[in-house]
């Protein structure tokens, strides 16, 4: 991660009150989630409210596993979207590096088709998914969500490593081709391993897309064992009575992978934003 | 070790672009061939045509005497250096080195001996285990030129090299890659637009403009007989003064010229020396002197009258070793074609000229003043093909 | 970059082939996964069907009904809206706040991890949080108010339908402004210094600076990323269906809701594709349009 060094000038004191604000309304509705996880049935309806529970406990964390199939849940997501994931990578690394190097019949109708499919609606694709996935019989099951998945993701991780590619001069090609590498070689020897910031941005990306993600889920999950998080945690609010303090564990669940995913990488993160971005 | 020979190579392009356009070249085994010219005239292109980054659009080219036209470059035994160097920038210097033979499947002490030697030849030993985001432009450099000469190939190919280092460096890089070359042997084809690089280091030169070949010849002949005036005002520094003047008969064995308003008197040696010459008698013709063929006639009060031009200084730049004076003259500029030369100042009616003159000067900025011409030193053009005569 | 002409050399047909390999996986999961579902969808589109045993041509039928619904067309509006308030609010804060932190405050660290967690949570989660803050009885917002004195009694802000509407644009903005954040700030930092002194030799104070130096410099970052968010917020499901359903009273109906609801909970999917197919068209009409009247960005 760069220095904070000032990249325009000087700090207002004015800045200062407006970043506390802004962290304040950020941390509000964080600590909010976190106390509500923490209470105690009682202390959850508690009339005046309760800011933060005199008694915290960890009963919500525990109880989300025993009322619901939350492990099934934790794990269906977990394998689709690593699946997902390392699917997407493979196949956008491949030909993000096609695209910036070579030309090829196709190559102009395949870039307008990556770039025209970011604009589709996903309920667009529900329903001919929803179809397609029943013939095949793949409803209801973790293949089938690994592979609508991998659909959506693909588009903007290949625009993304087309992206990081163009930064990498080609001249490097040139001194492996005459330094005796065919393409192949020059891909996994020379160019691979100058690609690994743009790789782990596109996977965070990746990944956190498909943990996020939540109608598709929907619709081509019916049975608790296949479900995903998202999908299990959007029906604990269908009940009649709603257990908020599950609920909160359960999102704070949600969200400690992604967090521990984004601490260890945001280094690359940031950069191969800044590298695409501005290359781009 | 092998010849090369390229036989009217040409690049075109979809849109009717020719980059390359005719070009015929004949390398010995060893010979060290510069390839020079304005940006954008096609040099590099052509040798990426060499090289196999490009493919050829016409023409043959030979290896040896193989025809290698359609060979993968990773075939064609042949290493490169890069103007921005192209080092692997994940792998250390000796990885770096070492890595066309790494790929050839040599055994690893075997690597490890001929990177040593290519090391302990450009003074990179101590560079061995870093990675090139450590080192100085100069030592990219040399780990760039490692990478090439330590698979002994048939053929170097240099692009512009040293373009990319400031100017001191660049007069010490430029003789040690010719003693490199020298000492291996390798025949080299080496691109720049740098003229002084292509004056030093090559053994001939070849001078090309708009993807056509202009001349080839060894570097003191390109200097004293260019065949056109391109060549004449590319090759040298600073360039040859060139105007229209009109070539005088004033009797048998008298000849002038005119420059602008002033009659210089000729001898007939001259005149002898070029059969041509006699044809353009009153004619206009295009007139190049250069500015080291000019000097403050009070330095050379013996010089004769009759070849002196009058002029009046407008700028002065003093060297030290020699004193840079600038001087506008009467006479119609000529544009040589050069796309990087400076449009000239002097506008339409009056050249800027130079001349060249010894440290024990004395004139000033404004001083009218006489210029010695070294007469026998003339260089005649054709007004229209711009053909030497 | 002009191709080259004369016969294709071995070596130029090579290189095509090794390109279309490396492009081939990807080509083919877009071309099954992607083109043809979308065909189907548009098949889709011409039928009175429930996917199952029922599927009656009716040609352009729901095109034409869709286009003259005047709750769909509803739909259409407020989602419009809902998602240019988004993605505004999303430029307002994310620019403010990377202006901010490009600027030589300290704990810029601290603060930009702070800044940046409403990205790491999944949209679930947060329209759980927000739907529970709204909460009329137990909700933090209205203890808050009361506490503070604005309010005597409690709102249900969820079942008003302007207060609805405004929350869940709330929560969109709080969710999505990281993003534009970091590619703001990672274009602030890509701005070379230099124009910024420029400027303040030449008079320009703070906000002049933003106006003439910053602005431009962001414009080709922000240009790309406004052109796929308002596509994004444009069909976007879940904080929305989470929170509000759609109401109170369609007040926040935006129009994949519309369309998931014709779909599987009328069963009427040829409609429902119908629909999806307008916005398909509306997203790809923005798309150039914005192109069209911002040509030097190069996506």
């Amino acid at each position: 991660m760069s220095k904070p060094s000032s990249a325009i000038g000087g700090a207002h004191p004015l800045f200062y009150p407006l970043l506390l604000v802004a962290c304040a309304i950020v941390m509000v509705p964080v600590l909010w989630m976190l106390s509500t996880s923490l209470k105690n049935e009682t202390e959850l309806f508690r009339d005046p409210l309760l800011l933060w529970p005199e008694k915290p406990t960890l009963a919500a964390f525990r109880s989300v596993f025993q009322d619901y199939p939350f492990g099934a849940y934790i794990r269906n997501s977990l394998v689709v979207v690593i699946c997902a994931t390392a699917i997407s990578l493979a196949f956008s690394t491949l030909a993000g590096y096609g695209l910036s190097r070579f030309r090829f019949g196709g190559r102009g109708a395949f870039l307008a088709f990556l770039l025209l499919s970011q604009m589709f609606p996903s309920v667009m694709l529900i329903i001919p998914y929803f179809k397609i996935l029943k013939s095949a019989g793949l409803l209801d099951s973790r293949l089938g969500l690994i592979v609508t998945y991998v659909s959506f993701t693909i588009p903007f991780c290949t625009w993304m490593m087309y992206g990081y590619f163009r930064s990498i001069p080609t001249e490097l090609d040139e001194a492996a081709a005459i330094d005796g590498c065919g393409a192949v070689r020059t891909f996994f020897t020379v160019i691979l391993p100058l690609a690994l910031p743009g790789m782990v941005a596109t996977s965070v990306y990746a990944f956190i897309t498909g943990w996020n993600e939540y109608l598709f889920a929907l619709i081509l999950t019916n049975s608790e064992e296949q479900k995903t998080l998202p999908v299990g945690i959007g029906q604990l609010i269908g009940q009649y009575r709603i257990e908020w303090n599950e609920l909160m564990a359960a999102s704070i669940y949600s969200t400690i992978p992604l967090m521990i995913f984004f601490l260890f990488l945001q280094r690359y993160l940031i950069s191969s934003l800044t590298a695409g971005a501005v290359k781009n | 070790m092998a010849t090369a020979r390229l036989e009217r190579i040409g690049k075109r392009y979809d849109n009717g672009f020719r980059a390359v356009d005719g070009l015929s070249l004949a390398l010995a085994d060893g010979e060290f061939l510069v390839l020079v010219g304005p940006s954008g005239c096609g040099k590099s292109t052509a040798l990426r045509m060499i090289a196999g980054l490009e493919d050829i659009s016409e023409g043959e080219l030979y290896v040896g005497e193989r025809m290698i036209n359609d060979m993968a470059p990773k075939d064609r035994d042949v290493a490169m250096v890069f103007q921005n160097y192209a080092l692997y920038p994940q792998m250390t210097v000796r990885q770096n080195i070492g890595f066309p033979l790494k790929i050839r499947g040599h055994k690893p002490d075997e690597r490890d001996r001929q990177v040593r030697r290519a090391a302990s030849i450009l003074e990179l030993m101590e560079q061995l285990g870093k990675k090139p985001g450590l080192l100085s432009g100069g030592q990219r450099q040399r780990v760039a030129m490692g990478r090439a000469i330590v698979r002994r190939p048939s053929l170097f190919l240099m692009d512009e090299p040293l373009s990319n280092l400031d100017a001191k460096l660049r007069v010490q890089m430029r003789a040690d890659i010719a003693g490199i070359q020298k000492d291996l042997g390798v025949t080299t084809f080496y691109v720049t637009h740098d003229q002084i690089e292509a004056m030093t280091m090559g053994h001939r030169v070849a001078v090309i403009k708009h993807g056509v070949l202009q001349q080839v010849a060894p570097p003191e002949e390109l200097y004293a007989r260019p065949d056109n005036v391109f060549v004449a005002a590319f090759i040298g520094s600073p360039s040859m003064n060139l105007c229209e003047g009109t070539l005088c008969r004033a009797g048998e064995e008298r000849w002038r010229i005119m420059l602008g308003d002033q009659l210089l008197g000729v001898p007939a040696s001259v005149i002898a020396a070029r059969p041509g010459l006699a044809a353009y008698a009153d004619k206009a013709v295009v007139i190049g002197f250069r500015p080291e063929h000019l000097e403050d006639a009070s330095l050379v009060p013996d010089h004769p009258a009759e070849r002196r031009l009058t002029v009046t200084v407008a700028v002065r730049e003093a060297l030290g070793a020699e004193t840079l004076v600038h001087f506008p003259i009467a006479a119609t500029p000529v544009d040589s074609g050069d796309p990087d030369a400076l449009d000239e100042l002097g506008g339409r009616e009056s050249s800027r000229c130079t001349a060249r003159f010894g440290a024990a000067t004395r004139v000033r900025v404004g001083d009218r003043i006489e210029v010695a011409l070294n007469t026998g030193q003339l260089h005649f053009f054709d007004l229209d093909t711009h053909l030497a005569i | 970059m002009a191709r080259e002409a004369g016969r294709r050399s071995p070596a130029a047909a090579a290189r095509s082939r090794a390109g279309f390999a490396f492009v081939s996986p990807a080509m083919l999961v877009m071309l099954l996964l992607v083109a043809y579902p979308l065909a189907y969808g548009m098949y889709i589109s011409l039928f009175r069907t429930n996917l199952l045993n029922r599927w009656d041509f009716v040609g352009l039928t729901f095109f034409v009904q869709s286009l003259s619904d005047p709750g769909f067309l509803r739909s259409l509006f407020i989602t419009a809206l809902y998602a240019i308030l988004v993605v505004s609010g999303h430029l307002l804060v994310g620019v403010t706040l990377a202006v901010v932190l490009a600027s030589a405050i300290r704990l810029q660290v601290l603060f930009r991890a702070i800044l940046i967690l409403p990205w790491l949570f999944p949209e679930v989660v947060v329209a759980l949080i927000f739907r529970w803050i709204f909460d009329p009885i137990f909700g933090l917002l209205n203890h808050v108010l009361e506490t503070i004195g604005l309010i005597s009694t409690q709102v249900a802000w969820l079942d008003d339908p302007t207060w609805a509407f405004v929350a869940v644009v709330g929560a969109a903005v709080w969710k999505g402004y990281p993003l534009v954040m970091l590619l703001a700030l990672a274009g602030l930092q890509s701005i070379p210094r230099d124009r910024y002194e420029a400027a303040a030799l030449d008079g320009a104070g703070r906000f002049a600076q933003f106006r003439y130096v910053s602005l431009p410099g962001l414009a080709p970052i922000l240009g790309v990323a406004v052109i796929l968010e308002f596509v994004w917020w444009f069909k976007h499901f879940t904080i929305v269906w989470l929170m509000t359903k759609g109401g109170p009273v369609d007040a926040t109906n935006v129009v994949s809701i519309d369309i998931y609801r014709t779909a599987f909970q009328s069963f009427d999917f040829g409609r429902a594709s119908a629909m999806a197919v307008i916005v398909l068209f509306i997203c790809i009409a923005f798309a150039i349009a914005y192109r069209w009247l911002v040509p030097d960005e190069q996506a």
